[in-house]
């Protein structure tokens, strides 16, 4: 036996996985399907995919203080190597991945695939499309500049309108861990921008692939 | 013939070196990320202009200030470098070495190797920035000279 096979045998008697990622991997595609509308849910996750990896280098040498946020931003733009490039990457992607998604449920909505059995699949849909709108409001005030500083200023301001008085007084605050925009603000932002959405998104996603591998892709026009 | 090679090996050998071209351009600028850059030292904000005897030799050398002011490093005539804000107090041109001294293009003011004015339009010499050598034969620079 070859070394390949020795080390195949071994593993498969361990995890057993041969079977799953053989009937993963040879999924079969409806003829109608196999046309570039019917691709963007799969972009939307590749840029997502992106974002993490991408997120995850600039944290390396990111700083969530309202002292060293703007600096650490210009460190990765000029001194770090390639910083500009894995900086610019988050940012497109970012956008790409609203405009795929977006794209997505377009097609969704005129192929009418959202039809039962398949309603769960977009209303987690839009759950992520929610999401993914979150993730770009907490990521624009990151770099801490002015106009991240005074987007975040004027988007928390809304939730001040939410009646009763009280109550908009309390979600403001919630939102900005301080009467008015600053570090707390920052640190918060942060902490859901990395760690809270990305999990709430992860399993919103497991979700809506799990539902469109049991139902399969709704059928043709 | 020894040298046929059959189509399929050819699309491996094309596939195999793309592949690799495909690795090479992602993990190269990845590890480059990840090795801290060099331009800062521990203590702060200086900057590694180069070599000591590579700026004896040419007598000057350019660098950007981590302000991102562009500075000019000089060896004075005893070789002790100084490291001079390179625009004119004038006009905002940018000074270049001459014979000795440092010469704004534009209307002619004169500076010294350590920045103060000789002559010419200029209010004042050429702003100072703190230069130090270090132990690997490096000379760094730092902030302004208050």
């Amino acid at each position: 036996m070859s070394v390949k096979s020795t080390c195949k045998a071994w593993l498969e008697d361990r995890f057993g996985l041969a079977g799953m990622l053989k009937e993963q991997l040879e999924q079969t595609v409806p003829v109608h399907a196999t046309s570039w509308e019917f691709c963007f849910g799969g972009l939307t996750f590749l840029m997502f995919v992106i974002q993490v990896a991408s997120g995850v280098l600039l944290m390396l040498y990111y700083k969530p203080t309202s002292e060293a946020a703007y600096k650490s931003v210009e460190h990765i733009m000029t001194a770090v190597d390639f910083g500009w490039f894995i900086r610019s990457v988050h940012h497109w992607c970012a956008n790409l991945f609203i405009l795929l998604m977006l794209i997505h449920l377009v097609r969704v909505f005129l192929t009418g695939s959202y039809k039962k059995p398949r309603e769960l699949h977009w209303v987690s849909g839009v759950f992520l499309l929610v999401l993914g709108m979150a993730f770009g409001f907490t990521g624009y005030l990151l770099p801490w500049d002015q106009i991240a500083y005074w987007a975040t200023t004027v988007g928390t301001e809304m939730a001040a309108s939410v009646p009763p008085a009280s109550f908009g007084h309390f979600l403001i605050e919630f939102l900005r861990g301080s009467a008015s925009v600053g570090g707390d603000t920052l640190t918060r932002f942060f902490a859901v921008h990395v760690i809270v959405l990305p999990l709430v998104a992860a399993v919103f996603m497991v979700a809506h692939f799990l539902m469109i591998r049991r139902t399969g892709i709704s059928g043709p026009l | 013939m020894d040298s046929e090679i059959s189509r399929r090996r050819f699309m491996d050998l094309l596939v195999g070196l793309g592949g690799a071209g495909v690795v090479f351009v992602t993990t190269w600028p990845l590890l480059r990320f990840l090795q801290p850059p060099k331009t800062t030292s521990e203590s702060g904000d200086w900057i590694d202009a180069g070599t000591v005897e590579e700026i004896q030799a040419s007598g000057f050398k350019d660098i950007l200030g981590g302000t991102g002011v562009p500075l000019i490093l000089v060896a004075g005539a005893d070789g002790e470098i100084a490291a001079l804000e390179k625009k004119c107090p004038h006009l905002g041109c940018m000074v270049a070495l001459g014979k000795g001294e440092l010469d704004c293009p534009c209307h002619g003011a004169k500076f010294a190797l350590d920045g103060t004015l000789i002559s010419g339009p200029a209010p004042r010499g050429l702003k100072r920035y703190q230069v130090e050598t270090r132990a690997n034969g490096h000379v760094f620079v730092g902030k302004e000279v208050a």
